[in-house]
């Protein structure tokens, strides 16, 4: 069978790839094993958080699929960081996990010019330009182009207290190794562990003991269509707390414990411990959050985020039922660890695409990420990138200073990483500029570079023009706050100016500018969208501070962007031996990307910069 | 210092080649492993047991005996570049000393070092910092011993722990921003909310200190000097003379002979101070004289401890104006010897107040105790401002006092817009950009490992 792209692995990144791709003419395959759900949640019920909830958004302005599944499937919603100011609210959206699956086959299983072929994969051959790749039934299929997103899967290996199997999750099989797929790609000698707790059945948890978190109205749906309303019913989620039993049964199992006895040798993510983690590495502290989540309104279980686990089960059983709540709780599935193989992300470009075996990209936890909307955002890069290459039209490459995506993608290809990878609002230099609200007036250049004609591409054109008109108005009319209506906005009376234009009464410190926009519109009888408000509001608040880091930033793109030659700063001799190999691994293109190198010198930046090579 | 220094084995002698001596010390760094320098030493190279002292003889290629020297072997990063290090104690003569430093030099990938080259290496190797470079500098390289103090204290004292301490405090906020952002439901708000509140304080506490530390009057401690001010003829040369207990400047009668100004160093018990007898403050046509009064203001502004002698028997309109404009340290009379002195003295007593103001007569130096009094009014206020441990090191006080602007700045923004971790973090970072030219280099590494070393965060 043939094909002009083919994605490997139905997780989150692999249903990404197919959706963006499947929007240009061409034939796709998605090869994924077969008893796995497609975009299925096998850790947290959850999508979006700090810092993730950016890239959710960001994928719906692109044209994505996971902010409409998430809608979809929505059963709990919440804006994070609600009181730190608006450039870091942070959508986060419970996901039913048995739906949300099950809508993502539905719309792939629909889209006419996708097959999906669930077997298990034996190797990929690279004859040409073509990829040859055969399946354990034998059957070969042909591609140009191929997207790996092969998640935990890769020479998968669960924990669970001594137990061992193979496989990349519970009641899943792994697959092969990566020598034995692709023996031409290098994998990171060191592999990655992750984590989940154990599932507790609903039915057996004590509420009473519990703090309950309502879904919060006031939280806008992810999809841009989903202005009003939720998709589905909403529930609650729950806080419980670990106390000095908890964490005494953990302690006094030290030597059980996989991560702790050597039995695991992977390093895992310091910000995700697990429940062992948390009691060794803090033994001061017993009282941990520990939030019960739903997960699905049919499901029988409940997730308590925050006691991930690879200990025995007869202990995971002593320590969560010690739980205020949880005491007379029952475990439906046991938590455990899972090993797995990564790739050497600094052999790919910013396409992600493989730097020497070219049509082959790859996207997703294999990458070394963590996370549902990392995997998600990578597999749209790779996805687009392999659509584009094939139709021979300019590659797809996000700016760090324009979304979390592209921050989070030249992490990935300019750096080693030591432990899985997680996107944090602090990892993006440009935070106040990068946010949740404006993220349609951030990608829609980037959607229109495209070239498509969807239904979303209209909206955005009319969005971008919209919020053109409102912001030149803010501009350019001059107000007096002692005037009405302006003296009646909470927060006016401590200004102690009186005449300013509305854009610079919307950057007051005291104000809140959104809803001083949508006040002052409303008194005038002036109808824009609520999202435009909200867009054309913030940034007019924090625009000072995005100009003034743009200006920094100007100045150092001009460098940063300047072209350099690594072969020629290898054949230098005015840089150090160790400078070169870690050049030569990673082959800059930019002397920003130099920049980024772990552990190159101050001087060998000067060499380059001043070119003295 | 030139950071373009190329990697690989480096030799030098780490003494004064200045003339022969018992001992001298030749260091090589850098090479990758003994093996190298086996084939020039009479000595089994894998018996060196790391920072023990080996007896051994140094032969040259053709297997000649050269010297019987001590070699000691401080293996990478427990050294002071953070590379293998081989210190070898060789006899002080310095052609034998030079022959040896040749001779390991020539070995392949060996070379010389450049002048500051370990200490850039210990410096690129993390091993010290900037201010701690500075302070080697000032160690090495003082001319008086307060300045050599704060050499000492920047590479492992007080003051090198008060920059830790900053660059502490800093990260501890820097982090306490990030984690109320990015990890808030790991440790809940409240107690995100106290730590930024508490790591903000810590922050300002040490900056004010820091900055109360490196305040412009410390600049002059540095090479601290007196100066002598005075119209012309008030006496400024003889009591140069007088404190030199020598015969220096020309003193006649005729005005404005000291043309320039003239420079000595005076020992005050230990410390060593320059006096300086500036030209005679006066208008003049004289293009000449006129650059040297314009420098001697400069002198002046500079000094450390300025003394104004008056003359009472000349015309001192001008006598308030110069009190304020030239803040003397003290006020003195000279002319005393001549008679109705007392009572020409006293409109100036009148409006003195509170300053001085001392008498000496010029005849009769030796008895006069007058010359102590000045003594000890110079040494007090050295001491005074030595007790507030000023930094005098130029490009720090610099600076400190450009962290300290950012730093009111940021406490601005901070209490106006406390609720805003965004515009916050904005702010912060410009401050964290002085500090980082303060102390070396911050990476935004060193935020999330700070966070991940203190806070336990988890999902």
């Amino acid at each position: 069978m043939k094909f002009d792209l083919i994605v490997v692995g139905g997780g989150h990144a692999g249903v990404e790839s197919v959706y963006i791709a499947s929007q240009f003419p061409m034939k796709i395959a998605l090869v994924t094993l077969p008893n796995v759900p497609i975009g299925s949640a096998p850790c947290n019920p959850s999508i979006g958080g700090v810092g993730k909830g950016q890239v959710v958004r960001e994928l719906d302005a692109l044209g994505g699929l996971m902010p409409q599944l998430a809608d979809m499937a929505g059963i709990q919603y919440r804006t994070l960081n609600e009181s730190k100011g608006h450039a870091v609210h942070s959508t986060r959206v419970q996901i039913d996990k048995e739906l949300y699956p099950k809508l993502a086959e539905q719309v792939l299983t629909s889209l006419p010019n996708v097959t999906i072929i669930r077997e298990k994969l034996n190797s990929v051959t690279k004859l040409e330009n073509k990829f040859n790749v055969e399946l354990a039934s034998g059957t070969m299929l042909e591609a140009e182009k191929i997207v790996v997103t092969v998640g935990t899967f890769l020479n998968g290996k669960l924990h669970c207290g001594s137990e061992v199997n193979k496989g990349g999750r519970v009641d899943c099989d792994s697959s092969l190794s990566l020598q034995e797929i692709f023996s031409q790609v290098k994998k990171r000698p060191s592999r990655f562990k992750t984590g989940t707790p154990p599932r507790i059945s609903k039915a057996t948890i004590n509420y009473s003991e519990l703090v309950e978190q309502p879904s919060d109205p006031q939280t806008e749906n992810f999809h841009y269509k989903n202005q009003q309303g939720r998709q589905i019913q909403q529930v609650s989620c729950y806080l419980a707390r670990t106390n000095p039993e908890t964490m005494k049964v953990i302690r006094d199992n030290k030597e059980k414990s996989p991560m702790y006895n050597g039995q695991i040798k992977a390093v895992g993510a310091r910000y995700c411990p697990s429940i062992e983690d948390k009691a060794y590495r803090y033994p001061d502290k017993d009282v941990h959050h520990v939030f019960i989540e739903p997960e699905g309104l049919n499901l029988e279980t409940m997730y308590p985020s925050g006691i991930s686990s690879s200990l025995p089960r007869e202990v995971q059983d002593q320590y969560v039922k010690s739980i205020k709540g949880l005491e007379n709780c029952e475990i439906k599935v046991y938590g455990y660890a899972v090993e797995y193989d990564v790739i050497d992300t600094t052999d790919l470009k910013q396409t992600l695409e493989h730097k020497e075996i070219s049509g082959l990209y790859f996207a997703g936890q294999v990458n070394g990420t963590s996370g549902y909307e990392e995997a998600g955002g990578q597999g749209y890069v790779a996805g687009a990138n392999a659509a584009l290459s094939h139709l021979k039209m300019e590659p797809l490459i996000l700016s760090r200073h324009e979304s979390y995506i592209g921050v989070m993608v030249e992490d990935l290809v300019s750096n080693h990483r030591d432990e899985p990878y997680r996107l944090f609002t602090s990892r993006a230099e440009n935070r106040l500029f990068i946010r949740e609200d404006n993220s349609i007036l951030r990608m829609a250049k980037y959607r229109k570079s495209l070239g498509l004609s969807g239904e979303i591409d209209t909206y955005q054109a009319h969005f971008l023009k919209q919020a053109d008109l409102l912001s030149r108005h803010l501009d350019g009319t001059y107000i007096n706050v002692t005037d009405c209506p302006y003296r009646d906005i909470e927060g006016v009376k401590d200004i102690d100016k009186q005449r300013m234009t509305l854009s610079e009464l919307l950057k007051q410190s005291w104000l809140n500018p959104v809803t001083t926009l949508d006040f002052i519109l409303k008194h005038y009888n002036v109808y824009f969208p609520a999202n435009i408000v909200k867009a054309v509001a913030i940034s007019k608040k924090y625009e000072g501070y995005v100009n003034r880091a743009n200006e920094e930033l100007e100045k150092q793109k001009k460098m940063e962007t300047t072209h350099i030659s690594w072969e020629e700063i290898c054949n230098s001799s005015n840089v150090s031996f160790e400078c070169k190999e870690r050049i030569k691994k990673i082959r800059p293109e930019t002397f920003g990307q130099l920049m980024l190198i772990d552990g190159i010198r101050p001087a060998t930046l000067a060499v380059v910069a001043g070119k003295n090579l | 210092m030139d950071i373009l220094f190329s990697d690989g084995p480096i030799v030098a002698c780490s003494t004064s080649l200045a003339s022969n001596a018992a001992i001298n010390l030749v260091r090589l760094s850098g090479f990758r492993d003994l093996g190298s320098i086996g084939p020039l030493l009479d000595f089994d190279v894998q018996n060196l047991k790391p920072r023990y002292a080996h007896f051994a003889r140094i032969k040259n290629l053709a297997g000649t005996f050269i010297d019987e020297v001590v070699l000691t072997y401080f293996p990478a990063p427990k050294s002071y570049t953070g590379e293998n290090i081989l210190e070898i104690a060789v006899h002080g003569n310095i052609l034998n000393t030079n022959e040896i430093v040749e001779l390991f030099a020539a070995l392949p990938g060996f070379r010389k070092a450049l002048p500051g080259e370990f200490s850039y290496r210990a410096f690129k190797n993390k091993k010290i910092s900037l201010s701690q470079i500075e302070g080697l500098d000032s160690l090495l390289n003082a001319k008086t011993k307060n300045v050599m103090e704060q050499g000492r204290s920047l590479i492992s004292g007080e003051l090198n722990q008060a920059y830790l301490n900053l660059y502490e405090n800093f990260l501890e906020h820097k982090a306490c921003l990030e984690l109320s952002t990015d990890f808030y439901e790991d440790v809940g708000e409240e107690v995100a909310n106290d730590k930024l509140e508490k790591s903000f304080a810590a922050l300002e506490k040490n900056i004010r200190f820091l900055y109360s530390r490196a305040a412009d009057n410390y600049q002059s401690l540095k090479d601290p000097s007196i100066a002598l001010i005075g119209k012309p003829n008030a006496g400024k040369s003889s009591l140069f003379n007088l404190l030199l207990a020598e015969d220096r400047a020309i003193v006649s009668d005729e005005k404005g002979t000291t043309r320039d100004f003239l420079t000595e160093r005076i020992m005050f018990g230990e410390n060593s101070f320059r006096l300086i007898d500036t030209a005679g403050l006066r208008t003049t046509e004289n293009k000449i004289e006129r650059a040297g009064i314009e420098k001697s203001y400069q002198v002046i502004k500079n000094s450390f401890f300025k003394i104004l002698l008056i003359n009472p028997f000349d015309e001192h309109d001008d006598f308030e104006t110069q009190l304020k404009s030239l803040t003397p340290d003290l006020v003195l009379f000279t002319h005393a010897d001549l008679k109705d002195f007392s009572e020409k003295q006293l409109p100036f007593s009148k409006m003195l107040g509170s300053i001085g103001p001392l008498t000496i007569s010029l005849v009769d130096s030796k008895k006069n105790t007058n010359l102590n009094k000045i003594h000890s009014l110079v040494i007090g206020k050295y001491m005074k401002l030595l007790k507030n441990n000023p930094i005098l090191i130029e490009r720090q006080v610099e600076s400190i006092k450009n962290i300290y602007s950012k730093f009111t700045a940021y406490e601005r923004v901070f209490a106006k817009n406390a609720h805003d971790v965004g515009i916050l973090s904005s702010e912060f970072n410009i401050l964290g950009k002085k500090i980082a030219e303060l102390i070396g280099i911050v990476s935004p590494d060193d935020v999330l490992h700070h966070i991940f070393a203190n806070f336990c965060i988890g999902k």
